[in-house]
């Protein structure tokens, strides 16, 4: 097998809390992989340490543990000089297009700012590439002098993925970027993600917490809850039957738009997500879990599940998750 | 059934630099004991000044018409005094941000023993009985305990969970909920909202529930009212609704959310165009620019709301759009 595009393994982020608290470990021992041209997303509440994540995977928090390889080089040991020539092929798409445009630059120093810091294109050149990228989100020559306060919140996002693709990446790492649109711009930004990737082959780490967008943009979906992940399978089966515990009350507490769908329910879920400064033991998850009395010994307060391929029960989908439940080594993949 | 407040012609307009803005215009509506109205629309369509004018919570600036009745009396034309008596007491609203609206100062007791006493003038000490089992009720943990936390020990949820203690404190005939669920994952959210249905059912409250997310809206209210720059689109009870809209936008609005079980590899239908500002235009649909059914007219012709059968009643009047929304459906 070729080497995937990223490479995380045993990830951790932990922030010193200040009077002698114990840390916040926001992400806690994440690996995965990312192929080239795959689209992975990344689902969880507030507070599981995805967006930490992103920005640990970025190079924007140094992790506490753990590395992270991009094509095969290990990004704990770069330069300045060779993190720049990383930074070309990885970019990102910032949550609120609000505050991630600079109100001073016109839409064409944002898109040709990038390609002026790493010496692409002659100057003249550089303004024929910004049109192109404005093509290529939708946007139009008439768009190029203006500057972000003439636009809405769907256009600046434009602009935004605009900006990440200037560099022509490999990887496109995406941190909510619907979340702050409209209902209606939704779609059209979640169509624009869809069109762009077969366009230029990315791969898309993809956070979001509407797993509805995320099945229409990602090939495999990681759920992370109290900065690690519970569970991580494709799309296809996760969303035709998700596995963990965790999962499937994320699930089943999502509101249908149809009234004659059952009504969202908190599914057996008790209490309110753990602050991540008080990690509960064992299994993170035990003491909002429905099933967690089922393990015998108690098992799940007492030791943390690794995760392994497992088949939750005998006619059950085989699942890389983390959870006592399953026994280990019985799925076929 | 009679209704316990009934909005009739509203229009709220703030001044600006140019014409003033038309937040809202022309927004009737009226509300029942017990039920649950959703309030629809995106960012700037007039949801949540609608609520702060039903709650006297509009700035000065603002210049207000029409007539909001309740309980006999035009609530627009009540003096401040006597507003405070009617405020989180008889009418109250839950606020979409659980972070800001608690005074981080005060110990959430302080805040909620305020309300019983001066909607309830009990002393002191039944203030903080009342107030435990208020907190009780809203099934926060430990309720005595969390008396004297601020708001910062608590979650985004408990937060909620707090506020909607201080609104239902007074057993109100009518609740604004103002995007209750919003800034709360969707695991709390579902909690919150089942909460809120049982404290509802318990007292026959009518709850106004402003959201933008079609899902709620589906799994909580009894009437929808759509809402667009400022102007009502179209009204029905909820199954109808979203078994046939009977308005192009809440057609687009219903067809360009991604459902679990829809195909995969196709585009999702979309609305063109961005959402339109309340800008003080006054001729014509302000969702004609965006509108696949738009002629002419509609740019210039008022838009009344039509009652259609099965007491609904849409603002779109071209004949031929109704026709195909009708046969078409959802999807």
């Amino acid at each position: 097998m070729s080497t995937p595009l990223l490479e995380v393994r045993d990830l951790a982020k932990h922030f010193p809390s200040r009077g002698g608290q114990a840390d916040v470990q926001a992400v806690d021992g994440v690996s995965f992989d990312l192929r080239a041209g795959e689209s992975l997303g990344l689902v969880g509440e507030s507070g599981c340490g995805k967006s930490t994540l992103a920005r640990t995977i970025l190079g924007l928090e140094a992790p506490s543990r753990g590395t992270v390889h991009f094509d095969g080089q290990s990004l704990g040991e770069l330069s300045r000089k060779s993190w720049k020539a990383i930074r070309r092929r990885m970019q990102v798409v910032f949550q609120d297009p609000f505050a991630s445009l600079d109100p001073r630059q016109s839409v064409l120093s944002i898109l040709t700012e990038p390609l002026v810091i790493h010496g692409l294109f002659k100057p003249r050149e550089r303004r024929l590439r910004a049109l192109a990228l404005l093509d290529a989100v939708g946007l139009g020559a008439q768009h190029l002098h203006r500057f972000p306060h003439e636009f809405s919140g769907g256009q600046r996002q434009r602009i935004g993925i605009a900006r990440a693709l200037a560099l022509e990446p490999e990887l496109l790492v995406c941190d909510e970027p619907l979340s702050a649109l409209d209902v209606s711009i939704q779609a059209q930004i979640v169509n624009l993600f869809v069109e762009l990737r077969q366009r230029f082959g990315l791969a898309y780490l993809f956070i979001a917490h509407d797993l509805a967008v995320v099945r229409k943009l990602c090939d495999r979906v990681a759920v992370m809850y109290l900065g690690r992940i519970v569970e991580i399978a494709e799309s296809e089966d996760l969303y035709a039957e998700p596995g963990h515990p965790y999962t499937r009350a994320l699930f089943s507490a999502i509101p249908v738009p149809d009234p004659r769908a059952p009504r969202p329910r908190a599914a057996g879920l008790r209490g309110e997500v753990a602050d991540p400064r008080e990690r509960p033991t064992g299994c993170a998850f035990h003491p909002r879990c429905p099933r967690a009395e089922e393990v015998p010994e108690a098992r799940c307060r007492r030791e943390g599940p690794a995760l392994l391929p497992r088949r939750m029960n005998a006619n059950g989908p085989a699942r890389t998750m983390a959870c006592h439940l399953a026994p280990a080594g019985q799925a076929e993949r | 059934m009679t209704a316990v407040l009934e909005v009739e012609d509203l229009a709220v307009s703030f001044p600006s630099r140019g014409k003033p803005v038309r937040a809202v215009d022309e927004l009737s509506l009226s509300l029942e004991a017990g039920e649950t109205l959703g309030l629809v629309g995106e960012s700037g369509s007039g949801k949540t000044v609608t609520a702060l004018a039903a709650l006297g919570l509009l700035p000065r600036s603002s210049r207000v018409r029409g007539r909001i009745l309740f309980d006999g009396r035009d609530l627009l034309t009540l003096p401040e005094r006597e507003w405070r008596r009617v405020r989180g007491n008889r009418i109250s609203m839950v606020f979409q941000d659980p972070m800001t609206s608690l005074n981080p100062l005060l110990t959430i007791g302080r805040q909620l023993e305020e309300v019983f006493e001066c909607h309830r003038s009990l002393p002191r000490r039944q203030a903080r009985t009342a107030s435990i089992a208020a907190l009780g009720e809203v099934g926060l943990p430990r309720p005595e305990a969390r008396m004297d936390a601020y708001p910062h020990e608590l979650s985004g949820g408990m937060r909620q969970r707090v506020l909607i203690a201080m609104a239902l404190a007074c057993r109100p005939s009518v609740l604004f909920a103002d995007e209750p669920t919003t800034a709360l994952d969707v695991t709390i959210q579902a909690q919150i909202l089942d909460l809120l249905g049982r404290m509802q059912r318990e007292s026959a409250m009518a709850v106004v529930l402003i959201t933008h997310d079609l899902g709620v809206v589906a799994s909580s209210c009894d009437r929808v009212h759509v809402l667009y720059a400022g102007r009502s689109m179209e009204t029905a009870r909820t199954d109808p609704l979203f078994a046939a809209p009977m308005h192009p936008y809440t057609s687009g609005l219903l067809r360009s959310v991604p459902r679990l079980d829809d195909p995969r590899d196709q585009p999702l239908p979309t609305i063109a165009g961005h959402p339109a500002v309340a800008d003080g235009r006054r001729e014509g649909c302000p969702f004609e620019p965006r509108c696949p059914h738009a002629a002419l007219p509609c740019r210039t012709d008022p838009i009344p709301l039509v009652a259609l059968p099965g007491g609904r009643a849409s603002a779109c009047s071209r004949p031929d759009a109704l026709r195909e929304l009708e046969a078409r459906g959802t999807r």
